[in-house]
């Protein structure tokens, strides 16, 4: 009889090779994070993974920057209709505004869209208090001035006023803290740069080396902002705002608008839900997909262009803590060796913990990369692991049962922390985002990898048991 | 932990799947960032090893039935897998479906027989079954074309 099996072997290498591929956690989280993201959030999933995310995603910029080919043509035509409708709405002639026209107006008529967005949060902006458990949930809000007629715009999205990103957007392409915005024009504009990132716009990933000029496709609104304030506007004139009814929003007495937003794609339009300020006739609220996408609108008004918000951000080109590494090597060591490794700055659960015990010790050494355009070589961490594992009755531990307890003494994206505001900032805080928990407790950078998904044992009890090595 | 564990092998396995390796990435990254979102859905009545890799395979697989996806026309020119798996690997190519995902769980990444029930959603014992009639197919196709 014919032994298939090393054919079989042999032709499974010629059609998936092994290879050195570099696995990325972090691009991961973003992506589950990305799920359901409200307006703008996906600015900062893109964005703020920079370059390694980049090399990463080149077919999914795609979608973002076709659904803004039909959003800037929805919005240079409803911005015209803006200027129009607003100035018509406003003439002196005009008595006695309607509610239709009380709201154009209350946006204004001047070039420049300039509004600021609290968005929903999100699980991750929760810092819980580790001491208390008390969790304090901060603000995430996007602000954006947008230049239709120049096709400029500024995005600052910041957490608790803390910036965690910018962009800036032009006909030139975009360009954020972590370096510019990866589209086929940056590609075919900067073709050896976009080879060492390993992106590609050609199907045979062949880039050149020969410069090419791809015009650059001009900003646009975001889809929830520019849903809402495109078709405000336009829906508004056209008449196809409806009235729906009256309630309030953070105890101010609203108007409810119903708004039907073309679809970007020429598909089935969707309601947008405005509560417009009954006094002010701003809008507070927006609500669309039925409530899934919900932001409040802290101001919006226009302004005459002002040249200096519309700058490039200035680039972080090498960010502490990395946009990725690998794992060059682990062994495994003793608690009290992985201590001395670290100088001591290493805090565990002890040999055994409620009904786990320590599995194993790791002592790791990682490569932390800063992207081939930041010209930094990679660093070397040191890292620490320790998995626990509940024993069963038979003394044996079950492998869905095991936790990690990942620790470096600097922080590093590769092990799952954003190394920027989004983490937990003071010592004695924690977040916790899908299986992951970040832990900053005595300077020690602490990941919980928990694979049940279950918050099963709970990480803020293991975040309060955990203590240093040999005290 | 299973991602960092399983990575080099999860990506072998949708390339195969895929007939391309940023596909197969895509595939991977995709695939886990499902799981997370759907971790609730977790019932534990298999392994979970099985259920990560049941839903990387199913981004795999989703990622072979779009062809005409504009997304990734887009960029891709040509959008076909990158490999013809026909012409790299006939004796796999003419494995259906299953048997030839069996092979692959089996032969990169070494699953056991129970995961690879859980992943591809059988019994155990069809795994075995499965394995067993890749062979078959694969010794009969040598015979036929009169290799030793």
């Amino acid at each position: 009889m014919i032994d298939v099996e090393p054919l079989i072997r042999e032709e499974l290498e010629r059609l998936s090779p092994q290879r050195d591929a570099l696995s990325d956690w972090t691009d991961v989280m973003r992506r589950a994070e990305r799920a359901s993201p409200a307006a703008g959030e996906a600015n900062v999933g893109v964005r703020e993974d920079g370059v390694l995310s980049a090399a990463r995603g080149r077919v999914r910029e795609v979608p973002r920057r076709r659904k803004r080919l039909a959003l800037r043509l929805a919005a240079a035509a409803a911005a015209g209709a803006v200027v129009i409708s607003a100035v018509s709405v406003v003439s002196p002639w005009e008595s006695s505004p309607t509610l239709v026209e009380r709201a154009l107006a209350a946006v204004g008529t001047r070039p420049v869209l300039h509004a600021v967005m609290v968005m929903p949060p999100q699980q991750q902006d929760a810092v819980i208090e580790i001491g208390s458990g008390e969790t304090v949930t901060r603000e995430r809000v996007t602000e954006v001035w947008f230049d239709s007629s120049r096709d400029l715009k500024k995005t600052v999205m910041m957490l608790d006023g803390v910036v965690v990103d910018e962009i800036f957007e032009s006909a030139e392409g975009g360009f954020t803290r972590s370096g510019p915005v990866i589209t086929c024009s940056w590609i075919a504009a900067h073709p050896v740069e976009a080879t060492k990132l390993r992106v590609s716009c050609s199907a045979d990933g062949n880039n050149g080396t020969t410069p090419r000029e791809i015009p650059e496709q001009p900003p646009t609104i975001e889809e929830s902002l520019s849903g809402f304030v495109d078709h405000y506007s336009g829906a508004l004139a056209s008449g196809r705002a409806r009235e729906t009814g009256r309630g309030h929003v953070d105890g101010r007495t609203v108007i409810w608008l119903e708004i039907d937003v073309p679809a970007a794609g020429g598909g089935d339009a969707r309601v947008e839900r405005v509560a417009i300020d009954s006094e002010t006739y701003k809008p507070l609220l927006v609500e669309a997909a039925g409530g899934a996408t919900r932001f409040a609108i802290r101001e919006i008004g226009t302004l005459s262009h002002v040249p200096s918000v519309f700058t490039r951000p200035t680039q972080i080109t090498a960010r502490d803590g990395g946009v990725g590494g690998s794992t060059k090597s682990k062994r495994a060591v003793s608690p009290v060796e992985a201590a001395a490794a670290l100088e001591g700055n290493v805090l565990w659960l002890g040999e055994s913990w409620r009904d786990y015990r320590l599995v194993e010790t790791r002592l790791v050494d990682l490569s932390i990369g800063y992207g081939p355009l930041s010209g930094r070589e990679p660093t070397k961490v040191t890292g620490v692991e320790f998995d626990y594992g509940r024993r069963s009755g038979d003394g044996t531990i079950a492998d869905d049962s095991i936790f990690t307890l990942k620790e470096t003494t600097v922080c590093t994206v590769y092990w799952g922390w954003t190394c920027s505001a989004t983490d937990p900032t003071r010592t004695g805080t924690m977040i916790r985002f899908g299986p992951i928990t970040r832990v900053l407790e005595a300077g020690v950078f602490v990941t919980i990898w928990d694979w049940n998904g279950r918050d099963d044992p709970p990480h803020l009890e293991i975040a309060r048991d955990l203590h240093h090595v040999g005290s | 932990m299973i991602y960092e564990r399983d990575y080099g092998g999860c990506v072998r396995v949708a390339t195969a799947i895929t007939g391309d390796y940023e596909r197969g990435v895509e595939a991977v990254q995709e695939g886990f960032a499902n799981a997370i979102q759907g971790r609730h859905m977790f019932r534990g009545d298999g392994p979970l090893e099985g259920w990560v890799w049941r839903i990387v395979v199913n981004a795999a697989r989703a990622s072979v039935r779009r062809p005409g996806d504009p997304t990734a026309l887009e960029l891709e020119a040509a959008d076909e897998p990158a490999v013809d798996i026909a012409e790299v690997s006939p004796l796999v190519a003419a494995l259906p479906e299953r048997q030839r995902h069996a092979i692959f769980l089996r032969y990169y990444v070494d699953l056991d027989y129970r995961t690879i029930a859980a992943v591809l959603g059988i019994e155990v014992g069809t795994v075995s079954a499965t394995l067993a009639a890749a062979h078959r197919s694969i010794r009969s196709a040598l015979k036929e074309v009169g290799q030793p």
